[in-house]
Order: structure tokens, then sequence, then C-alpha cells
């Protein structure tokens, strides 16, 4: 192996090492502080039954809350529910994802702290719970999910954020390892953006702001600085 | 391999080598497996994954103390345990997640994309480079930790070698 790969191994390794001992130390602190809890020693098998029964509590919200819009839908009727100016599209694929519902309601399992480890069962609820959000806004057959039915080119202001499309949006997913590189900022990315942002200490709400972008390229982005201030923003990249 | 063959392996290395019935062994022998374990199940899974594997798979370790100790390779058990212990989550998980890569002025890089390269790896060939390469364990440490046989991980480690040149090349 040639010396230079050698030393960059090496130094990813350090590198990777103060992470999981950042993450490590979190996770104790969010364990010890959260109102409920657990013992610093707890039986794989209990925390399993605990997953599991919050999974199918969390199934059974998301049910309640299908039926009871359904039904308001119905009472209501659908021509007063739908936006005048929305075709497909629902409450939360229109308006801005910091203040709709099913975005609000996708964002706060996955941010919480939990005294309950937070793979599993918040991944579970975030999903059930926007594919009951949505559905029951937008109107759609049961088990479609449309979150961003229109992606829109972002701005000259941070954040870029869900719904959003052009070329930094391709730069951001390859920089947090979202699953599809096109271009599209839709919920898969904004999970990726989330992840990134736990990993470096951020603020996790799936905003690519000037400190998640920042964060991203420290050495600056590729692009013009159009503006002369000394940083390549989102929407001067070519 | 278990808690006392263990330390009489590890003493070359400098590491834990004191384990007798008087002593706190066991809370030895886990703080320093812990440190393996950790690197070895966020090289599988990346940070946050590979912390939680850990802290379940240590969390088994203390409710099973007894069973651990009889073991001949109580690490390699543990990292089976880890693994078993986010399985589920592994279903749902997308690529992994790694630092970027820093940049220094004594080693210029032509790009930051290690970090993306190493998530682009099978688990079982980033496991052998980081654990080899990144971390410095010999083959026999490394294959004891990942419970597979040496000539497994050197397949591991020469697959998964070759391919990150590809993917840093391409990059």
């Amino acid at each position: 192996m040639d010396p230079e790969m050698a030393r960059r191994l090496r130094r990813f390794g350090e590198q990777v090492d103060q992470a999981a001992v950042a993450a490590h130390a979190e996770r104790e602190a969010a364990a010890d502080t959260a109102p409920d809890a657990l013992p610093a020693v707890v039986p794989i098998a209990a925390g399993r039954s605990r997953r599991r029964f919050q999974m199918i509590t969390a199934a059974a919200a998301a049910v309640v809350v299908v039926g009871g819009a359904l039904v308001t839908w119905r009472i209501a009727g659908e021509d007063d529910l739908r936006p005048a100016d929305s075709g497909p599209s629902t409450v939360n694929a229109t308006a801005r994802p910091t203040t709709s519902s099913s975005s609000t309601t996708t964002v706060a399992p996955s941010t919480t702290q939990p005294a309950i480890p937070p793979g599993g069962s918040s991944t579970t609820t975030s999903t059930t719970t926007t594919t009951a959000a949505s559905t029951s806004s937008s109107g759609n057959p049961p088990g479609t999910t449309v979150v961003c039915p229109n992606y829109n080119a972002y701005g000259t202001s941070y954040p870029i954020r869900l719904c959003d499309t052009g070329p930094a949006v391709t730069l951001i997913q390859q920089h947090v390892g979202a699953p599809d590189i096109d271009g599209y900022f839709g919920p898969a990315t904004r999970q990726s953006v989330i992840v990134f942002q736990q990993v470096h200490g951020l603020n996790a709400d799936g905003l690519v702001g000037r400190s998640t972008w920042a964060a991203m390229f420290p050495t600056g982005a590729p692009g013009t600085d159009a503006d002369g201030d000394g940083t390549v923003e989102p929407w001067e990249i070519g | 391999m278990g808690a006392v063959a263990y330390a009489r392996e590890a003493t070359k290395e400098g590491r834990l080598n004191t384990v007798d019935a008087s002593s706190p062994s066991f809370d030895a022998f886990i703080a320093d497996a812990q440190v393996r374990l950790r690197r070895a199940l966020v090289a599988r899974y990346g940070v946050d994954l590979g912390v939680e594997a850990c802290s379940e798979s240590i969390a088994w370790a203390y409710a099973n103390r007894a069973r651990l100790m009889g073991m001949t390779n109580a690490v390699g058990y543990l990292y089976r345990v880890g693994q078993t212990a986010v399985r589920t989550q592994v279903r749902w998980m997308r690529a992994p997640l790694f630092p970027v890569e820093a940049t220094d002025n004594d080693l210029p890089l032509p790009d930051d994309g290690l970090h993306l390269a190493m998530a682009k790896l099978s688990r079982d060939q980033r496991c052998a480079v980081m654990l080899v390469h990144a971390y410095g364990y010999p083959y026999s440490d490394a294959a004891a930790m990942l419970d597979i046989p040496v000539s497994t991980l050197k397949n591991h480690l020469n697959r998964g070698l070759a391919r990150l040149r590809q993917l840093l090349e391409e990059n």
C-alpha cells in the first residue's frame, strides 16, 4: 500500500474514533437525563420488547389518525379542504416543511433523544406517521405517499430544504450519502441530511443552512463566488 | 478468545495482561473489548448504528457475564451479539455515514471522497480495511474481532482495497 493512502486511512480511523466516542457520550448523556431513564445495564430481550410495544402503539395511533382524518374529510367535503391552487398535492406539499403537519410529524421522532435507542422505533414511527398524515391530507388512495409532488428550484437564500431541486442538491446528496443522487431533495435526502447533522453535532432539522453547508464543504464548495463574499453559496453552484 | 487467554495474547501488544481471580478482570476485559467492539461495529454500520450496536452488546455482556467468561473468543461473540441487536435497523438503513475526511497541509488530497468511498464498500470489506489499515490491528486480532478466519479477512482486505482505489480514482 502506498504511504499516502496508508496515512489517509490512519487519519480516517482517528476521525471515526472521535466521532464514535462523541456519539457514545451523547447517547449516555441522553439516557441519563431522560425523565424515565433506564438503568445502564438493560437486558437485551427487555429492550426489544419495549421497542416492539412502542411500534405497536405508534401503529395504532397512526390508524386512529387516519380514520379520524378520513371521517372529517368526508363530512367537510373534498372541495372545501383542497387548496385552490394545488393539483394532486396537499397542504404538506405546497406549505413550507417547517409549518406543515406531516413534516413536523416526520421531524419530531427523528430528532428527539429518547431513553430508548433511537434507531428502530423512531424510524418506524416516523415512517408510519408520514404515510398516515400524507395519505389523510392528500386524498390519495391508501398506501400512496406524496410528500413532494412538485419540486421547486431553490432561491438565493438559506436554507435548502425538502422539495427543492438544483445542482446544489446534487452536491448535498453526494456529500451525505443519499440513496439517490438525482438533484431532488426528497424525504430520503432529508433523512440523510439529518443523520449528517447528528454526526457533526449540528441542529438536526433536515434543513441545509449556512452551518450545515459549511460543515459539508469546509474548504469551499466547487463553484464561483459571484457575490465576492468569500463563500460559494448553494445558488452559486454552476 | 476467553478473558484469560486473551490477556496472555495481549501482553506483547501492551494491552490488558493482568487477569486473576482477585482482580476485577471482567470489568477490565470489558473496558478493552468495548474499544475493539465499537471500532468493528462502527466500521460495519457507521457511527450512529455502530455505537448503538456496541452499547447493546456490552449490556448483553454484563447480563451474561458467566457465559461470556467461558468462551474461546468472547470479543468475536460480542461482535455477533451487536450485529444481531441492530438487525432490524439495518434492514431500513441506507448508506452508513462516516465523518468527512479532514484535510491538512502536509497531506494534500485531490478530493475529499474517502468517507463516501468507504460507505460504498461492502460491510465485510469495509470492516477489514478499517480494522487493519485505519486502526492498525494485526491480521490475527482483526480476524478474532470479526469472528472469521485470517484467510477470509485477507480476502476481504484485498478486495476492499482494490475497490477503494477504484472508487477514489473514479471520484
